[in-house]
């Protein structure tokens, strides 16, 4: 390989750095991105032609200006000083932070007022106890609206993402679905621009991001297992046929809540290794819960199997539910195991940080 | 933005994990704004043609005599960020058979960069004594707004202040 080649790579590596840390706004707007990472190039091929006194530069000289710039945390931490910070939430965010607010609230109050509705036309409905039911409800599903959205915005605030960035991730997908149109008008596919992706290695834990989604995801879950919003439209049904299943859903839905309340804990730690191997014990906890209820559904005719067998006596209903048990309960076990590898693996490795390809090409030259 | 290259003795107070960071967050504080506006005043001084990134990273070097050395990937964020708000138009061009991004000042951001540098002059002047040095702002050649502290250039004809429209006619010398 010539210098030539041996720079470009070295340069190329240090823009896909840099673009792998730039913050998730920017990496939606392609064409910005793409001109900014240009930009670099230009300044680093400068900087080098300065250090080989205006000839071609020399990796030695590419790998010095490359030092120049600064390292690529500290580049993008620069985009991510956008918005004026205002309670956790940039002042910018904070229009459509009450938006999504008011939206959620509203969807809740709907699901919460048409259970009620239904409930109300029951003959036997009880009105107090229904409206206090429905009301309840609705509070809940207010709090979990505003737990999660404030997290939310939170996280979009410290990535520095401003509210027009929303509308031209919009604007984009809408010129890429107007592409797509127009190109099945002419007969013609369209391909997304294949890039080859570095193979990137995995991380000891998920990233703060991912615990995050977990949480969310583990909250709304449970929170409607837990509330249940819908019991109402066939309570009569389900406390003939299935009077376990409700106390079983329950149940369920608070190990959910029990998973969100510690992902939450892990997203907010971060690297604090002591922490995260508390709470990946911690976590091992509802785990185990969920084993003892997935078990459950095996040993307790009355949560589903009676009735199953009653409506399809053909089936060999027990047989099945015992297939599905097991192999959930296998997944469960698998998952257990998996938070105790990972408590190991960080007791051994620690967050250790993996050498990218352009630290590689660095300490190489 | 701003590079710190001091280095001291292991046993400095400013060595000690605790003074260090304290200081380095006190210094990155001050410089960030300072940063904006030496980049603009670079900026400024190119109003036809425009300045490319490392041409002026090179010239605000020589200006200052490297008292100000900037980590450079962090100079285009910035310059990105002002063109987003609108203080400044870029084009891309080549020059030396190269292609280049070359930044200009908008209006608007002409007239935001003199009310920033009168502010900070009129604030350099105000904390003269405190800090004490002598500071001697220009004002025969420049009127400094009383309202906003815009710099606004004595041989122009202005009535009035073009950022808070502040009657400043008695004000020229």
């Amino acid at each position: 390989m010539n210098y030539q080649n041996e720079s470009k790579e070295l340069i190329e590596a240090f823009k896909e750095e840099v673009k792998k840390k730039v913050p998730i706004w920017l990496k939606t707007q392609v064409t910005e991105l793409k001109d900014f990472l240009d930009e670099l190039e230009d300044h680093i091929w400068d900087k080098a032609t300065e250090y080989a006194n205006g000839r071609d530069p020399e990796i030695t000289h590419v790998r010095e200006a490359i030092i120049s710039m600064g390292s690529p945390r500290k580049i993008t931490k620069e985009f991510k000083t956008r918005g004026n910070p205002k309670f956790f939430i940039t002042e910018e965010l904070w229009p459509s932070y009450y938006k999504s607010l008011i939206f959620g609230a509203v969807i809740v109050l709907f699901i919460n007022m048409l259970t009620m509705g239904f409930d109300l036309a029951k003959p036997e409905a009880n009105i107090g106890a229904t409206i206090g039911q429905a009301f309840e409800g609705t509070f809940a599903g207010f709090a979990y609206v505003f737990v999660g959205m404030t997290l939310m915005f939170v996280q979009l605030s410290y990535h520095g993402y401003l509210p027009e960035d929303f509308r031209k991730m919009a604007e984009a997908r809408e010129k890429k679905e107007l592409l797509k149109k127009e190109a099945r008008r002419v007969g013609k596919t369209v391909r997304p621009e294949r890039t080859k992706k570095p193979k990137r290695e995995k991380s000891v834990i998920p990233s703060s991001g991912s615990y995050l989604f977990e949480g969310i995801m583990a909250f709304i879950g449970g929170g409607v297992l837990v509330f249940y919003p819908f019991i109402d439209i066939n309570r009569v049904y389900i406390e003939y046929w299935m009077p376990a299943l409700p106390g079983w859903l329950k149940l369920v839905g608070g190990v959910m809540l029990i998973s969100g309340v510690i992902r939450f804990s892990q997203a907010l730690i971060g690297k604090n290794r002591r922490l995260q191997q508390f709470f990946l014990a911690l976590g091992i906890i509802p785990m185990c819960l969920s084993l003892a209820l997935w078990l459950q559904v095996h040993f307790n005719p009355d949560l589903v199997t009676n009735v199953l067998s009653s409506r399809f006596p053909a089936t060999n209903i027990p047989q099945i539910i015992l297939a599905i048990v097991v192999v959930l309960s296998i997944l469960q076990i698998f998952g257990m195991i998996d938070e105790i590898r990972k408590i190991v693996k960080l007791e051994i490795k620690g967050f250790e940080k993996k050498e990218s390809k352009y630290e590689k090409l660095m300490n190489n030259h | 933005m701003f590079r710190n290259i001091k280095t001291y003795r292991p046993e400095a107070l400013i060595e000690t994990a605790r003074f260090r960071s304290y200081v380095e967050s006190f210094e990155s504080e001050l410089l960030r704004g300072i940063s904006t506006l030496s980049a603009l005043a670079i900026i400024q001084r190119h109003p036809e043609e425009g300045v490319y990134g490392y041409q002026l990273l090179k010239e605000l070097e020589q200006e200052t005599q490297k008292t100000l050395v900037i980590e450079e990937g962090t100079l285009y964020p910035i310059l990105r960020k002002l063109e987003r708000d609108g203080l400044l138009v870029s084009e891309r061009k080549e020059s030396s058979g190269r292609p280049r991004k070359y930044y200009k000042l908008t209006e608007d951001g002409q007239k935001l960069h003199n009310h920033m540098i009168g502010f900070f002059s009129k604030l350099l002047e105000a904390i003269g004594p405190l800090i004490e040095v002598d500071i001697k702002l220009p004002e025969k050649k420049y009127v400094y707004c009383p309202n906003c502290t815009n710099k606004i250039p004595q041989s122009t004809d202005v009535r009035f202040c073009n950022i808070c429209g502040l009657n400043i006619e008695g004000l020229s010398k």
